[in-house]
């Protein structure tokens, strides 16, 4: 998954973004009308969409199925330009800096800290999902905010990815299902388990899971930054993560630099478990032939952290209502249906099941997820939200100091 | 009159040169005081400075990367001169076979990374090996050669790479050597140690220097080995700096912008004062 998929933000005022949501609402019927408009003037045109371009399944996706989708239903010529959030994000802070006033990108795909980037420098476009009548099929609530930082409209949701476990059940039938079984099975099994370095996203993440489960849960947390609350609870984190530490792969004295390092480690069998923010990246590592057949996921039931990834349009980008027309048709309930299916890719859905009509419900109730991945239910029951980016920064700061560094 | 024509005609190529180099060093000066930093700012134009001194690791990181790309360096300066004298020595039709060598300057560092991460990781080639030749039980007992602290997988890779680079220099400057002058000095009694040291190496010394030069700037800021190989503790500077301006806070971009500033300003500073301490060593030679 995306590199910036994962990283978070401040909580600013609640109120104004819940009234930011009901304004979209009024205005849906609106937004027929002028999206009619939308389509009109993107006949013809191309739309350039920056995107992360590390996973030959999406860029697949993307490349056939969107392509020529929204070429036959709408004439736009979909271009994908490979490359990382946080490039893209630097590209545009340059061409605002320089004043330029029509830029390269038409959409991006962006989330987490690189949206707080771009919106503090004023660097995109909106609000726009009042423009989508696709949005409508989205519980707004759920979008509210994006890793704590308040979305207001400045991105359409796109996707959603949780943090799942991986590990072989050939050889390892009952994997460690909470942060204290996963303590002693760690030191029963030394140099068989271990973690991206944080600021890995994913290894970030786990440390953040780590500390939901050790200090009493997500809900305390969920009011933007404590540092009370912080100074008070992160010592157990750290306590935790150093017991484990000399029961680590390489006795704990490195980490491994991503989670690509991680799963190759983990293809090769030199850990036994691993981590994906992905609930179904194990499937397709399977269907690439990269896992063995018998790898399996499970969630930890201490709980697992998911989050939105989403589309956003450039200030300056050229084309606006293509791009406008295509995040519409990526949030359209075929899209994601298809977007849902682990044959294309497997990210599941943004949209609210429950607003879609009843024949689209039971499509999506049908899809075939695969063994490896876990079911729907499953992975809401032990759903978590992710944390405000005051904390998150906090952690992987001090996860330096406390645990790395330490002796 | 001639001075203006020679820049005139050079503009074409210095342009660019200002314009993005000059550029590039200008914003990343700025930026490391927290200047031009979009719509961030900053109280105290020193505060990334202070932020980086006011702890040990970024020292620490420094020193690791000074100390992987000296030894590096030295040891293929030494193993590559070596190698390139033999070479040389090797009746004429043996030279063009002794192409081989240059197949590592092909590769690029990144495929060296990587050959390096297949052959010798716990459960690499070699490993496999020697499981197979019932060397070793299994792969936990197969000794630990990446990731260490000691930097031996970084040093080892950078040597690989880099020997190649010093034979092709120094053989290049050998073959304008007259080898006569060995021969004489042999016959005058002179061991071949005596004629290596009094003749040969004073030939070659402003071409090893050029190349200890290039090659420890190039490995001290090198990104792609320590990035596949390496540590996560200290850690090369490079991977600091990259941690800095990629995966953290933007806000924090002046710190990585502070190293970038502080790593050129010593590379500027170094071969400066190498130059000069190596110019003066070469005229007294000669007064000798």
């Amino acid at each position: 998954m995306p590199r910036f998929l994962f990283k978070q933000m401040k909580i600013i005022l609640r109120l104004i973004t819940a009234i930011m949501v009901l304004f979209c609402w009024a205005n849906l019927s609106q937004a027929d009308e002028s999206f009619d408009k939308l389509v009109q003037e993107s006949r013809g045109t191309t739309v350039k969409w920056f995107m992360w371009g590390g996973s030959p399944t999406i860029n697949s996706w993307v490349d056939t199925y969107v392509s020529e989708e929204v070429k036959q239903r709408y004439d736009i010529t979909l271009k994908r330009v490979p490359a990382d959030a946080a490039i893209f994000v630097n590209k545009l802070l340059t061409e605002k800096q320089t004043g330029r006033k029509r830029g390269t990108m038409d959409l991006l795909w962006i989330n987490g800290e690189n949206f707080k980037n771009a919106m503090e420098n004023e660097l995109l476009f909106g609000p726009i999902t009042s423009k989508l009548p696709s949005f409508q099929y989205v519980d707004p609530a759920t979008v509210e905010f994006d890793f704590g930082y308040p979305v207001q409209g400045y991105e359409a949701p796109y996707g959603r990815a949780q943090f799942v476990f991986e590990y072989d059940s050939g050889n390892l039938p009952e994997p460690p299902q909470s942060f204290a079984a996963l303590k002693s099975w760690v030191k029963e099994n030394p140099g068989k388990f271990t973690y991206p370095s944080p600021p890995d996203f994913t290894g970030s993440a786990f440390i953040r899971q780590a500390f939901y489960a050790l200090t009493g849960g997500h809900e305390q947390y969920m009011q933007g930054l404590d540092q009370e609350l912080y100074q008070q609870n992160a010592p157990k984190l750290w306590e935790y993560l150093n017991e484990i530490k000399p029961y680590l792969w390489q006795k704990g004295r490195t980490y491994p630099k991503d989670i690509a390092a991680l799963d190759t480690l983990f293809e090769r069998g030199e850990v036994a478990l691993n981590m994906s923010y992905h609930q179904a990246n194990a499937q397709s590592k399977i269907l690439q032939g990269r896992y063995k057949n018998s790898v399996r996921t499970f969630v930890i039931e201490d709980g697992s952290i998911f989050n939105t990834h989403f589309t956003a349009v450039p200030f300056n980008a050229p084309n606006k209502a293509g791009a406008l027309v295509v995040a519409n048709f990526l949030l359209s309930p075929e899209a994601q249906l298809h977007k849902n299916n682990p044959e294309n890719w497997g990210d599941f859905t943004a949209l609210d099941l429950d607003r879609l009509d009843p024949k689209m419900q039971s499509r999506f109730q049908k899809l075939d997820l695969g063994e490896a991945t876990l079911s729907l239910s499953a992975l809401a029951e032990a759903a978590v939200p992710e944390i405000p980016s005051g904390y998150l920064e906090l952690l992987e700061r001090d996860w330096e100091k406390f645990v790395l560094r330490s002796k | 009159m001639r001075r203006i024509n020679i820049i005139l005609s050079l503009l074409p190529l210095l342009l660019p040169f200002l314009a993005i180099i000059g550029g590039g060093l200008l914003i990343t000066g700025l930026q490391s005081f927290g200047l031009m930093m979009f719509s961030y700012e900053y109280e105290d134009v020193l505060f990334a400075y202070k932020q980086l001194f006011s702890d040990t690791w970024f020292l620490e990181s420094a020193v690791f990367s000074l100390y992987v790309a000296l030894t590096a360096t030295l040891i293929s300066i030494v193993i590559g001169t070596l190698f390139a004298y033999l070479i040389w020595k090797l009746p004429g039709k043996y030279h063009s076979r002794a192409v081989i060598y240059k197949i590592p300057l092909i590769l690029p560092h990144i495929g060296v990374g990587f050959i390096a991460v297949i052959l010798i990781s716990k459960t690499g080639v070699f490993s496999s090996i020697a499981y197979q030749l019932n060397l070793i039980d299994s792969f936990e007992d197969f000794p630990n050669l990446l990731y260490t602290r000691a930097g031996i997988d970084l040093i080892l890779a950078y040597i690989y790479k880099e020997t190649p680079f010093v034979m092709v220099m120094v053989y290049a400057i050998l073959s304008r050597f007259d080898k006569r002058i060995i021969d004489t000095a042999g016959m005058l009694g002179a061991s071949q140690m005596r004629s290596f040291f009094t003749l040969v190496l004073p030939f070659i010394m402003p071409v090893l220097n050029t190349t200890f030069i290039i090659l420890f700037i190039f490995s001290f800021g090198g990104f792609d080995l320590p990035f596949v190989l390496g540590d996560s503790y200290p850690g090369m500077i490079t991977i600091r700096i990259y941690e800095y301006f990629f995966q953290k806070d933007m806000a924090l971009r002046p710190i990585a912008m502070a190293m970038l500033t502080l790593v050129f300003s010593f590379s500027l500073i170094f071969i400066f004062t190498y130059l000069k301490f190596s110019s003066r060593l070469e005229k007294e030679v000669r007064k000798l």
